[in-house]
């Protein structure tokens, strides 16, 4: 990847620059390897993707790398700059349909163009039309707009189809080539959330990252020392919104059938899970999180009906007692792994002397 | 003109069930600043409770309503316990996914107790109807209405006549005042969601008989509530209702009239728009921040 040497260069002279309180904003494990990072789920969905064999096997990684893909886009929206939108899963669905409403009878990268500037613009409106409100009232705004959106989808049947039910959707093609075996789709797919991630990247490597999490943790004060407030948090709202509609651009292309269930409650449910589930605080939260919830349910066949009940307690719990998620518990273990070390090595100096 | 009528109370009826969800919202919101997104779920608990003791104890209708709003006070008390107060001073964000995760919990609980077929809780007038203007009103609303009044005036009464409602309003104004005054603030927040519990279980005992009782017969509601609550500013109790019978009165009125089937979105885009032009509610004056 050519773009990694420009990329790392300025990494190493950084933290050295960056005085010792500032540091701890920033997951250590994690910290200023991002790149790394992202090359790394490049070689794990490539090796997945030709390891895997069965039609079973593709479903669940084509489910892990597009909930990976809306989870980024959530983390960014509610991690970071902390905005509290249950309207990401509407965009996933807006997403969809627009995709599908533009692609009929012509490329899926028309399809893609659709669902990015109709998702990108639908944020941006609803963004505006909101910008006074707080919090809570963003909260219930975004609630309203998810339930608004589940009703357009099911009633405007010129944009949708008759219920906002589509069967037959075709395959992805891009450049000439249809993306039509599993393999191939987790391939599409997976270079889709390299992109994600990349993007995502940059966010974390840019002061944009610092000013959302200030205008996250304290808006007035974010405000008073020159945080561009206003352009901040429509600019996160939209990029993350944005990348829910690509993540429905893609899973309807993907799954070939879409209805308004695809988008209903329990999809946000799931996106939130994704996120604190994974680690709210770190980028890679999201994708640890996608596999969880992409995979777990496979696992845990046996509670069945019980699922319901384990994944709402399993969010009381996280929020409560783990708020890091699955990415907090391995930079404890990396913290305690290198506090035993900081103590074999204060014992020898105290031996010494 | 009967359409009228007819449209205008059935929006009155579903205006009052939507004020009594969004008075659980405002006590809890003017104790402790929060908002418990597991209301609605709250609503739909206690139309199933009291389904069960109405048909498996076998009790009269009115006991068995007694019970759901008993039970739901100490479901209102356990959140409390479990999903709010360890987490008291953490973020905004935290109390809004715990208090979700609750709502997922009693969802799955109801499932698990009595499935997803449909079932329906029986008023205790039946399917009977007066004729008002030549409008055939069902009597269950006319009672939907009574009780509504009833029970905004005892909380009126109960906010500004009573040490419990000063303690609640004075914690409104300004929480660390009130704590130094010695106010007991867990108390108060245990004894708000214990009595938005009992409201929300009223709101589902009324409710449920004007239609088929699911898992998400509390959603709607919940989510009306919160616009009801928005466009009155969250203040006052008096602007929380108006805004409710606005909500109620918007819904019928647009379905009956525009098209029913965006019916449920004319409410919210009346409350985006106050969202958009005076945030701090129609009838409402306060601005507050959370530092």
């Amino acid at each position: 990847m050519p773009g990694s040497e420009v990329g790392t260069a300025p990494v190493a002279a950084e933290p050295a620059a960056r005085p010792a309180r500032d540091r701890d904003v920033r997951p250590p494990v994690y910290r200023q390897r991002q790149l790394h990072g992202v090359a790394a789920v490049a070689a794990l969905v490539v090796a997945l993707s030709l390891g895997v064999d069965s039609a079973f096997g593709h479903g669940l990684l084509h489910s892990w790398l597009i909930y990976s893909v809306v989870g980024l886009g959530f983390y960014l929206v509610f991690s970071l700059s902390g905005q509290f939108a249950f309207s990401q899963g509407a965009f996933v669905g807006l997403g969809a349909y627009a995709s599908v409403w533009a692609s009929e009878g012509r490329s899926f990268a028309w399809g893609l163009l659709a669902a990015v500037v109709l998702s990108a613009a639908v944020a941006l409106a609803f963004a505006v039309l909101v910008v006074r409100s707080d919090h809570f009232y963003f909260a219930i705004a975004t609630l309203a707009f998810s339930h608004i959106a589940l009703i357009v989808f099911r009633e405007l049947e010129s944009f949708t189809a008759p219920g906002g039910e589509i069967v037959g959707i075709p395959k992805p093609d891009l450049f000439g080539h249809r993306f039509a075996s599993g393999q191939d789709l987790a391939l599409l797919l997976g270079a889709f959330l390299v992109l994600a991630l990349l993007l995502t990247a940059l966010v974390e490597r840019s002061p944009l990252r610092r000013e959302a999490v200030a205008f996250r943790d304290n808006r007035q004060v974010a405000a008073t020392v020159g945080v561009p407030v206003l352009r901040l948090r429509l600019g996160m709202f939209v990029l993350g919104s944005t990348y829910a509609g690509v993540a429905g651009c893609l899973f309807a292309h993907t799954s070939g059938f879409i209805s308004t269930e695809s988008f209903a409650l329990e999809l946000g449910i799931d996106i939130f899970l994704v996120v604190l589930l994974g680690g709210a605080g770190s980028m890679w939260g999201p994708v640890l999180g996608a596999a969880f919830v992409v995979w777990a349910p496979e696992q845990l066949r046996f509670v069945g009906e019980y699922r319901a009940l384990i994944y709402g307690a399993l969010l009381v719990a996280v929020v409560v007692a783990f708020p890091g998620g699955l990415v907090g518990l391995v930079e404890a273990a990396g913290r305690w792994l290198r506090r035993g070390r900081g103590a074999v090595r204060l014992r020898s100096v105290g031996e010494r002397a | 003109m009967e359409r009228f009528v007819s449209l205008f109370v059935t929006g009155v009826a579903q205006g009052a069930v939507f004020a009594v969800v969004a008075l659980g919202f405002l006590l809890i919101h003017k104790a402790t600043g929060v908002i418990n997104f597991a209301q609605g779920d709250l609503v739909t608990l206690g139309a199933y409770i009291a389904i069960w003791a109405a048909t498996d104890l076998e009790l009269p209708l009115l006991g068995a309503y007694a019970v759901a709003v008993a039970a739901l006070a100490a479901v209102g008390v356990l959140i409390e316990r479990f999903a709010y107060a360890p987490i008291r001073d953490r973020s905004i964000h935290v109390v809004v996914i715990s208090t979700l995760g609750a709502a997922l919990v009693i969802r799955a609980v109801i499932v698990l107790w009595r499935g997803t077929s449909p079932t329906r809780l029986r008023g205790p007038l039946g399917f009977e109807v007066v004729e008002v203007l030549g409008a055939r009103i069902p009597k269950q609303n006319l009672l939907i209405i009574g009780v509504t009044a009833v029970c905004v005036a005892a909380l009126w009464l109960l906010f500004h006549r009573t040490q419990f409602g000063r303690q609640v309003r004075a914690l409104a104004s300004d929480r660390m005042a009130a704590q130094m005054q010695g106010i007991r603030v867990a108390r108060m927040s245990m004894l708000t969601f214990g009595l938005a519990g009992g409201l929300s279980a009223l709101a589902g005992v009324l409710i449920a008989p004007t239609r088929a009782v699911t898992v998400d017969l509390g959603f709607g509601p919940m989510l009306y509530a919160f616009a009801a609550s928005i466009l009155g500013g969250m203040g006052s109790i008096g602007g929380v209702v108006v805004g409710a019978l606005a909500i109620g009165l918007v819904q019928q009125l647009g379905g009956g009239y525009l098209s029913p089937d965006y019916a449920e979105v004319y409410p919210f885009v009346l409350m985006l728009l106050v969202i958009a032009l005076r945030p701090q509610g129609v009838l409402g004056s306060e601005v507050r921040a959370r530092l």
